[in-house]
């Protein structure tokens, strides 16, 4: 079975990649350069690549609707690899996110900034109590505040929004 | 039920409980597990070999309540009660309350306890024994004071709980102006966590390292002190990584380390395994900082360097058995780091992280211990601190340490929640770790830096691996399609496990 990819490189450029896989064995080519492996499934859902040359890499990988995440050695990278034919798959990497997200559920203590404000990276935003410690939410990037979607005393839970940026100000 | 001095009762939960049980185990005492309804389905539970409902998760009905345990123990018919670390493990009312019913109590008198538990008290008691303490306040303070103390000593200082530990309830103040906020913030957290929103000044001494001595004492006033432990490395003033011995310290200044430990513990009575913590500035001065009336995080590394059970020495001495060991019989070997893991992401300003543990996979072979509360399947919850458990790496050498530590990393596999093993796969490269210099600010001053390297693209190899596997996934998805929702993970796995 031959499938295509299409992979966006940190830089921004593109390549594509197709592979074919016949059981265990995998020929992969990447912007013109063929790439020869076995792929062998462990019981933890992991994969052991055998390649061509000799060489051995133990991977777990994880696809996203962002990106494609190979953690080997303990150590995590995000792939910009995606289905063409995926209509949903994003195709740049996000340059900043334009809403600060509650990380864990908890209870709003205080919110240090009001619509307008302007933030600069690292300054306080609000201050989230949660697992018994008094988190400080700081702003990732420079930007201007266009709502505070939380109030001081409130319960929210992971993911509730609580602060968005006006996005072209980023 | 008739109490039993050969069952023991752990008042706590994750690693630290399983650790007491291990202890207990060996030395062929019956154990006890107490629980709320968050942990019911908690490794530390499935260990003992009983185990008593508590209370709903919050810790204020459940571990930390007092009579809840009590009962517990009663029920149970337990005869001794080891407090752990955290929840009642600094508290001088449970330790009375332990012995008033007639439990024997693994850790100090109440009244040490109570001695060391208020800061400013307990400077007043180390002044008094010769130790030399940090200029500071000798009492609790208002915001007026402490602007006053600021002025004589000079800024930055550091607003301190008066019955804190831990870092918790504690603010550097920068200059006069950030007086109020910061007092307002740390006497809040002050009692948050202590019940006591007493605050009070301390000089903030630049560039020190925080050095902490492990003492133990039997009851008849025998005491060695093991060694000391480095534990600069902090973040927002929690330790993170630990380490035995201290790169900065030698023969001459652990023995005098040592003995001002010893001084410490003995000017308030002290029985059991304890902790003296100190900072060393730059010129090898040092000075009490607070003393840990339990046993630490971090004593594994003492264990693992010194060779002495601490755990199995607090019991025997709580049933009144004298020190195993003297300090002429210990000598050190060797080096041992000890990295806290934490249910947190590095890459979210280190925010919690519960939730379920899909897949663990722990490092093994040489120079590795594991002290861990969790496994497969274990739900983190949000009602209590995050740490997992506690990854020691041992080697002849502080450098064959860190390349264990690193190997060991490399090995680790959490999958389903965020843990701070990105951050020490980072750490143990860094320059300044290698070489054993930094301060108690350091790793704040690095992560303030942002020190992550740029995101560098994955050779051929690994794109190809990655695309193979998306590739296979796809078509086993078409060959069986799934049925209801399941876990990406689980779903891998149980594809993986079918073949």
């Amino acid at each position: 079975m031959k499938r295509v990819f299409r992979l966006v490189r940190t830089g921004g450029e593109e390549a594509t990649i197709t592979v074919d896989l016949r059981g265990d064995a995998a020929r992969a080519e990447i912007a013109g350069r063929a790439v020869s492996l076995e792929l062998l499934p462990k019981a933890d859902g992991t994969f052991v690549a055998l390649f061509e040359n000799g060489r051995v890499l133990r991977a777990r990988v994880s696809p996203g609707r962002k990106e494609t995440r190979v953690r080997t050695r303990g150590r995590e990278t995000a792939l910009g690899l995606f289905d063409p034919r995926d209509e949903s798959s994003v195709s740049a990497a996000p340059t900043g996110t334009a809403e600060v997200l509650a990380a864990m559920p908890g209870r709003v203590l205080e919110v240090r900034v009001g619509p307008g404000d302007r933030v600069e990276a690292g300054d306080l935003l609000l201050i989230l109590e949660a697992m018994k410690m008094q988190n400080e939410i700081r702003a990732e990037a420079p930007g201007v505040v266009a709502a505070i979607a939380c109030a001081p005393g409130q319960a929210v839970d992971a993911g509730a929004l609580l602060i968005r940026f006006e996005a072209d100000r980023l | 039920m008739k109490r039993t001095g050969d069952k023991l009762l752990v008042a706590n939960r994750g690693e630290i409980a399983i650790r007491i049980f291990r202890a207990c185990r060996e030395m062929g005492i019956s154990t006890v597990a107490v629980y709320s309804d968050a942990d019911r389905d908690s490794l530390h539970v499935g260990y003992a070999d009983e185990a008593r409902r508590i209370g709903p998760a919050p810790a204020r009905e459940s571990y930390l309540s007092v009579e809840r345990i009590l009962d517990a123990a009663k029920r149970s018919g337990a005869g001794m009660v080891h407090p752990g670390y955290g929840f009642l493990a600094e508290n001088a009312v449970f330790a009375r309350a332990c012995r008033d019913a007639g439990l024997t109590f693994v850790g100090p008198p109440p009244e040490a306890v109570e001695a060391m538990g208020s800061k400013t008290e307990s400077r007043r008691r180390m002044i008094e024994a010769g130790v030399p303490v940090v200029p500071g306040m000798s009492r609790a303070a208002a915001p007026d004071d402490v602007v006053a103390f600021g002025r004589e000593a000079g800024y930055p200082i550091l607003l301190k709980a008066s019955a804190g530990g831990g870092g918790k309830g504690m603010r550097v103040v920068a200059a006069e102006g950030e007086v109020a906020s910061a007092f307002e913030r740390a006497a809040s957290e002050a009692q948050a966590f202590f019940g006591d929103p007493a605050v009070y000044a301390e000089k903030l001494v630049d560039g020190a390292r925080h050095v902490e001595v492990q003492i133990v004492f039997d009851g008849e006033g025998r005491g060695v002190a093991v060694g000391e432990r480095e534990c600069s490395i902090q973040r927002r003033h929690q330790k993170v990584v630990e380490e035995c011995p201290s790169p900065a310290v030698d023969p001459s200044l652990r023995a005098a380390l040592g003995a001002a430990a010893l001084a410490a513990a003995r000017a308030v009575g002290y029985v059991s395994c304890g902790t003296v913590e100190f900072l060393l500035d730059r010129d090898g001065k040092f000075y009490f900082l607070e003393m840990n009336t339990r046993l630490q995080v971090e004593h594994a590394i003492t264990e693992e360097v010194w060779g002495v059970d601490l755990v199995r020495e607090m019991i025997s001495i709580a049933r009144g058995e004298p020190l195993s060991f003297s300090a002429a019989e210990l000598s050190p070997r060797g080096h041992a780091i000890e990295c806290r893991i934490y249910a947190e992401d590095p890459d979210r300003q280190f925010a919690p992280s519960p939730g379920r543990i899909e897949f663990l996979s722990l490092p093994q072979g040489p120079g590795v211990r594991h002290d861990i509360g969790v496994e497969m399947g274990s739900v983190v919850p949000i009602d209590y601190d995050p740490m997992l458990g506690k990854l020691i790496a041992t080697g002849r050498s502080r450098a064959e340490a860190i390349a264990r530590l690193g190997r060991a990393l490399s090995e680790y596999e959490v999958v389903g929640i965020k843990t701070s093993l990105p951050f020490f796969r980072e750490l143990v490269g860094d320059p300044d770790f290698l070489a054993g210099s930094f301060d108690t600010g350091w790793l704040d001053r690095r992560l303030a830096r942002g020190a992550s390297p740029a995101p560098v693209d994955p050779d051929d190899d690994v794109v190809a691996l990655a695309a193979a596997v998306l590739a296979r996934s796809e078509e086993k998805r078409f060959a069986a399609p799934r049925r209801g929702r399941i876990s990406a993970w689980r779903d891998a796995a149980r594809r993986g496990a079918l073949r």
